[in-house]
Order: C-alpha cells, then structure tokens, then sequence
C-alpha cells in the first residue's frame, strides 16, 4: 500500500489499512483525519462552539468511527465521509449539551472481548473511579506503556513493535509485554488496597 | 499463586473474555470463577487492565490527532479566522485603491519578494511514520525523521538510485530534504518526477519554483491547484498567487 501511485484512497483501501492494524491503522487514521479537517470550521459555525470544541469533537468522531471499522461494526450505506460528518455533528451536539462520551460505549467497542465479559466490565466499573483506573496507566514506565497500548489498542503485529521499539527480537519484546501485563495487574490490586 | 501458575491462569482468562473457548469450555470457566474466588478476581483484574490500556490508547490517540490539527503540514484550524483576516485586508486594500489609485496596490504585492512569500507558506510537511520491518526504505525515511537531509540524499541515492517512479513517498521526502538544503531548483526537479500525495507534492513543487525564483512555473502550479474545487491547498495557492501577481 505505501508505494501505491495514487491521488486519494479510496473508502475500502481506508477500511482495510485500519482493520490491518498498526502503522497501517494510524497512517489511514491520520489520512483519514487530515482529509476531512474542514469539518471543524463547519462545526465552529454551524453550532456555534469553540474551535477547541470543534477540534475535540472531530477527534471523538474520527477516534470512534475507526474503532468501529477495526471491530468490524462499520455499516453505513453512504460513504465514509457522510457517516463521519454525522458523527461529528453529533459530538457536537453533545459538546453542546455538555454531555460527555458515554463509557458504555466505549465499553462496547473493546475489539476481542466477548459480550458477557463486557457486561461484566461495566458492573465493574460502576463500582470504580474510571479516571482512577486510567491515570493508573500513566505510573506505568513509558516503555510499558507504550508498548501495552501500541500492541492491545493499535494492534501493531509483534514483528512491527519490535522493530518500533529497537527490540532485538519478538521474544524479547514478549517477555517486556508480559512483565508490563504483571505490574499493570499489580498496580490494579494496589489501587483496591487504597480504595478500602 | 506460583509464577507458572499466574502464567496459566492469564492464558485461560484471555482466551474465555477472547471467546476462544467452546461453550462447555466456557461454561466450565464460568463455574470456576463462581467456586474459585481467586480466579475471580485475576478474571476481573484482566478486564480492567484492558479497560485501562484501551482507554489510555484512546486518550493517546486523541491528543496526537490534536497535534496533527494544529501542528500539521497544512493546518485549516484557523481557516475562518484568515478568512476574515484576508476580508479585512483585502477591504481596506479596495477602499485604499479607489482613494489612491489601483496603482498603490500593484505596488504594494510587488514589493513582496518571492524568497518572503516562500518563507510565508512553506511549513515543513510531517515526517514519515516508521517503517514495517524489513522495509527498505527505512534508513531515507530514519535520516529525514531526524533532520539529517543530507543523509536523506545519500540514502535514496544509494536504495533507489534512478527508479523514482517505483518509490514515489522516498521521492518526495528527497525533494522536501533539498528544499530544506536550499537547493530548490532541484528539488523542483525532483518533485515534479513523483506522484505522491498529488495534492501535497503539487504544492511544495509550487513552493520550490517560487523559492528558486521561477515564478511563471510557480504561478502554472498554483493556478492549476486554485482551480480544483475541494483541493486540500486551494485557499493557500489562490491567495498566493494573488500575492505573486
């Protein structure tokens, strides 16, 4: 795909980097972004919100749509970008009514997990301080980190983190990964301790 | 719970929440999470872990889309605002000709020098991402990531030698790598030989005539952009070329 002579891509070629994952995913994300940026000024004008507004909410509306084209729950009759206008406005309109993303939603698009197990995520999260939950991530080390999230959210394949991240081999970055997966758990049972 | 056991007991739990597991087998899980309240507990502690990572990549993700907004090669985050801004010019500029003459304002676009205008318009496009493993490519795109354009050149000359047309990205990075070297001329050269990102590769090759002090080949460029309804520079090239006039 990089090499390809092209002009624009189309909405399949689009659809099928972000379900590849990875470099492909963000590339075709970032295309996808900068291709439809004057959505922000006809948010700004026609709800009247401010561009940081706009700015976040066309984010939101880009962030949500290739997540659903990653789990495979993009159906729309129009094209991409009908859809992501939609969803913009949307998000703007929440922006308006000050409502915030729901977590249910956020919840619902987690790739790989079965229904069942979602479900029992949000009692979870009903009994937990969300913000808490996720600042837990940030005392993660910035290796850990980013590889946790290049790997569980971009979907970057062990062979393109490995070379990312100046690993010498896929088995040493599984061994980083798994420490990373230990002390994230460790730090969730941690934050339980200074709950009670 | 010994480290081989943990290490178990992770790869059970992945595989039920992945719905990997038949349904006896997931069945089976079930039952042993309600009677084992360790196995619970890893159970829970495996979703919020991934809740956590998810919700951190999101976050993450957001911020660099924020960043490509209002720091990227092309930014349309203050469109109106120069919209309005160029009204306002362009208002007091009429008023100014019916006072004094059209004359005033030939005058006034003249005087702004092709090397002001470049430096005026030219934003560095954003560095290529990193590339897959084992691309070939990857010493040209690492060299210009770090500023080193030099280096960029010696790279592409040594990887891709005279095939530009197979290699249009490595080609365009070349052209923006001589730009930066003050070379413009030939990196209008080069530019014009690649095909990528039309839109974007256009514009700098407008931008690298009117550096190198061509401006008929300038203006044929920008003229062709402003002529493009929905083209990504076609507010920049028109206003431009208005200025190179």
């Amino acid at each position: 795909m990089r090499n390809k002579s092209i002009h624009n891509y189309s909405d399949e070629e689009i659809v099928a980097g972000i379900r590849i994952g990875g470099i492909q995913r963000q590339r075709m994300t970032d295309y996808l972004y900068t291709r439809h940026m004057d959505f922000v000024g006809k948010g700004r004008r026609k709800y009247r919100i401010t561009e940081e507004e706009a700015v976040d909410a066309y984010g939101d509306a880009i962030i949500g749509l290739c997540n659903r084209i990653a789990l495979d729950a993009f159906q729309s009759e129009g094209n991409l970008s009908g859809y992501l206008y939609r969803a913009f406005s949307n998000r703007c309109v929440d922006r308006i009514r000050k409502n915030t993303s729901s977590i249910s939603e956020q919840v619902a698009l987690l790739p790989y997990m079965r229904t069942d197990s979602k479900t029992v995520l949000l009692q979870l999260i009903e009994k937990e301080d969300l913000a808490r939950l996720t600042a837990i991530m940030e005392k993660m080390g910035g290796k850990c980190r980013q590889i946790l999230i290049d790997s569980e959210y971009y979907g970057f394949s062990p062979e393109e983190l490995t070379e990312k991240l100046g690993f010498k081999n896929t088995n040493s970055l599984a061994s980083q990964k798994h420490r990373c997966l230990q002390k994230l758990r460790q730090l969730l049972e941690k934050r339980k301790d200074q709950i009670i | 719970m010994n480290e081989e056991e943990k290490i178990k007991i992770t790869e059970r739990t992945e595989r039920y929440i992945r719905g990997e597991m038949d349904t006896q087998e997931a069945t089976l899980f079930e039952e042993d999470c309600m009677r084992d309240p360790a196995l619970n507990e890893w159970y829970q502690l495996q979703l919020l872990s991934r809740l956590a990572i998810w919700e951190a990549g999101r976050e993450d993700q957001k911020q660099a889309l924020k960043d490509l907004y209002y720091k990227g090669p092309a930014t349309r985050s203050s469109w109106f605002s120069r919209q309005l801004r160029w009204a306002s010019i362009a208002a007091v500029i009429v008023i100014l000709a019916i006072v004094t003459g059209v004359w005033v304002n030939d005058y006034r676009l003249r005087s702004i020098s092709p090397e002001s205008l470049f430096s005026t318009y030219y934003i560095p496009p954003r560095a290529p991402e990193t590339m897959a493993v084992g691309d070939s490519l990857s010493p040209v795109f690492a060299a210009f990531r770090k500023g080193d354009f030099e280096k960029v050149a010696e790279e592409y000359d040594r990887i891709v030698g005279n095939d530009t047309l197979s290699f249009p990205e490595a080609t365009f990075y070349l052209g923006i790598a001589l730009l930066e070297q003050n070379q413009p001329k030939e990196a209008a050269e080069v530019l014009a030989k690649t095909s990528f990102v039309p839109e974007q590769t256009r514009w700098y090759l407008a931008l690298a005539w009117l550096k190198s002090g061509n401006k008929p080949k300038a203006l044929q460029e920008l003229e062709s952009i402003a002529a493009q309804p929905g083209h990504f520079y076609r507010n920049k090239a028109g206003q431009l070329r208005r200025q190179i006039r």
